[in-house]
């Protein structure tokens, strides 16, 4: 084995940093933050939507800016999610939910300035631990990753479709449905080994198969648009926020929150397509028990405000180990971050480090940026957020509309696409309306063809001798795991609710 | 409840269509086992047969508490609100996307944006005006202008 490869990444740093030094860089993560504030503040607005319109610009800019701005977006957004539910009770994205809890409390007693700083002060740092472990380990998990062939990353596929659809809704049921659509959806188009076409139904348009920005965009962007516009729901300011008070000992003063915040990010962020939604929750949960004083949450305690945007920032460094080294998103932004890629023609997966070496490196270092620009950026906009909660959502909102079907025909050129957009937004507006999580038929979509490629290439590979595929010692330790996550899941669910 | 036997119902149905033309259009390469496992249909047959047993077991889990009333409750509340605006908002776009490579995208996205902010805000008046005039001219105007973007008609 090549030892060189498991710290390729490593010694690529200072490069990759001097490389990264340029004013348009440094002007997409600048812009990125600027949009990521304003769409984390309104409640509605989420950084899904915000990475899909970037997402639907890739082609149109280069790699560096395009990853800059969409790591900009993520870091601002999630942490200023928080603001609003600080500030008026109400979530500023779904990251932010269990913010409210303290956050919210925390205002009312007349200490909005100190809630809104534990909220950027917690997010950046925890963003940056938790990215700065990933640099760390990152030897460990390319060493994991390349004793992985097609039939690992097939079962590692097929966990993270189980997992997806246990952990992403409410009923495992529906999540499982969801991503056995994505897969279908994901296969029609012309056959990648004998080039047959599959549920074309005479369409020559549908040959390439389903455009992955177009369907981004409609399930990420139209069908949310969709589903603010559904109804009025006004909501009351009151207050304004001034400068911040940043309190930058917060990871010293609280060590046990913060830490057990960013490891529960961490970790959920390296189950398939769960993330930021479900990793406050469970780090609110862990910081209350483990807490001297629990019976101060829920009452405007700033332990309460740290464990979940601690734990929304920090899930970026967990979900980016399984997007990046196996190409399997971590979380829904991820995904986007993952589709984007595809964009690039980066070949992701467990061959990257080899093929081109940097790349991870490259995302570490715009995100290790992008929290450095959005900490200042957060800081001195934070006095805006109740102008920007003032902008009324039903112009916002319409006028997003234009902008994703002119992304959408940029990134192709075909009304086709922008038709699709269309027919993915009605969908996943029915789906959410009976309740079916989004992610996991997006993971199901994107993961689609790895999955056929990787199952024949190991059925092709172990022809003469099928048993033996079954018996390889990575591939059995996965299909344990996958096995305990089935049995697990009920149990789990039955728990959680 | 209602909402999700009829997508269940629809999911399955579209689990049927792919399932029925899988085996219409059923391709084999090779002859055998290993012939029709990697045939290109075997993924799609195998995919839509689990849809359709999880469909059918979500379906009967959503149905059972609504027979167990035995009294059907077939009047369906429904918010005429929502109903009314999420129609508005789709067939607008629709014609906003049909008219896409017709008409000249400027005055396309500001009739659609008009026919939106002004449903949606009614209250709005002349201020509207202004959100109108100014979202078409960067969509339409300053947008494909930075990102070179061709778009069909000026």
């Amino acid at each position: 084995m090549d030892w060189s490869i498991l710290f390729n990444e490593w010694y690529m740093f200072p490069q990759v940093l001097t490389s990264l030094a340029s004013p348009s860089t440094f002007l997409g993560i600048v812009l990125g933050c600027i949009i990521g504030f304003v769409f984390g503040v309104v409640p509605g607005l989420t950084a899904l939507m915000a990475m899909t319109l970037i997402l639907s610009l890739a082609l149109l800019l280069p790699p560096d800016i395009c990853f800059g701005a969409m790591l900009g977006i993520y870091t601002a957004a999630i942490a200023s999610g928080g603001f609003t539910s600080v500030m008026i009770n109400i979530p500023g994205t779904p990251a932010a939910a269990a913010t409210v809890l303290d956050g919210h409390p925390m205002a009312r007693k007349g200490m909005a300035r100190e809630a809104i700083g534990a909220v950027i002060v917690s997010s950046i740092f925890g963003e940056l631990l938790s990215i700065s472990i990933f640099l760390i380990t990152l030897p460990f998990f390319i060493y994991v990753v390349l004793s992985f062939g097609d039939w690992e990353v097939f079962l590692f596929c097929c966990m993270g479709l189980v997992a997806a659809g246990a952990l992403a809704g409410k009923d495992p049921l529906k999540g499982w449905i969801t991503a056995l659509m994505g897969i279908i959806l994901g296969l029609i188009g012309t056959d990648p080994v004998f080039g047959f076409p599959r549920y074309t139904f005479g369409v020559s348009e549908l040959a390439k198969g389903i455009d992955l920005v177009a369907a981004l965009t409609g399930l990420f962007g139209l069908s949310e648009v969709l589903m603010v516009l559904k109804e009025r729901k006004p909501y009351q300011l009151i207050g304004k926020v001034s400068f911040p008070k940043l309190d930058f000992r917060i990871p010293i003063k609280y060590p046990k929150t913060f830490l057990t915040s960013v490891l529960v990010g961490l970790w959920i962020g390296f189950i398939p397509a769960v993330g930021e939604g479900v990793s406050p929750w469970l780090a609110y949960d862990f910081s209350r028990r483990l807490s001297k004083n629990k019976d101060k949450f829920g009452t405007g305690w700033v332990e309460g405000v740290i464990a979940p945007e601690t734990a929304n920032n920090a899930t970026l460094g967990g979900a980016l180990i399984p997007t990046l080294l196996l190409g399997v998103p971590g979380s829904a932004t991820t995904a986007i971050i993952l589709a984007a890629m595809y964009l690039y023609n980066i070949p992701v997966g467990p061959l990257l480090p080899r093929l081109r070496p940097g790349t991870i490196t490259t995302i570490i270092v715009l995100t290790l940026i992008s929290c450095a620009i959005g900490l200042l950026i957060l800081y001195l906009l934070a006095p805006l957020t109740m102008h920007i909660l003032s902008l009324p959502r039903e112009v916002i909102l319409p006028l997003l509309i234009p902008f994703f079907v002119l992304a959408v025909w940029g990134s192709a050129y075909t009304v086709f696409d922008i038709w699709t957009m269309f027919l993915f937004g009605i969908l996943g507006f029915a789906l959410r309306l009976a309740d079916f999580p989004i992610p996991p038929l997006v993971l199901g979509f994107v993961l689609s063809r790895p999955l056929e490629m990787t199952l024949r290439r190991s059925i092709v590979q172990y022809s003469t001798n099928l048993p033996a595929l079954f018996l390889r010692p990575v591939g059995l330790i996965i299909i344990a795991i996958l096995l305990l996550m089935i049995i697990g899941v009920r149990r789990f669910t039955k728990r959680g609710q | 409840m209602i909402a999700e036997v009829v997508i269940s119902v629809m999911i399955l149905v579209f689990a049927v269509i792919i399932l029925r033309t899988s085996f219409l259009e059923f391709y084999l390469p090779q002859p055998g086992f290993i012939g029709f496992i990697s045939s290109p249909n075997f993924y799609p047959i195998f995919f839509s047969i689990i849809l359709i047993i999880l469909c059918t077991i979500l379906l009967i889990k959503s149905i059972t508490p609504i027979v167990k009333k035995k009294r059907i409750e077939w009047k369906i509340s429904i918010d005429v609100f929502s109903m009314k605006r999420i129609a508005i908002i789709l067939i607008s776009t629709a014609l906003y996307i049909y008219c896409f490579d017709k008409v000249s995208f400027f005055i396309s996205t500001l009739l659609y944006l008009s026919i939106l902010i002004l449903y949606l805000n009614p209250q709005l008046k002349y201020k509207a005006l202004l959100y109108i005039v100014l979202g078409s001219f960067i969509v339409a105007i300053i947008f494909p202008e930075v990102f070179k973007i061709m778009v069909p008609v000026r």
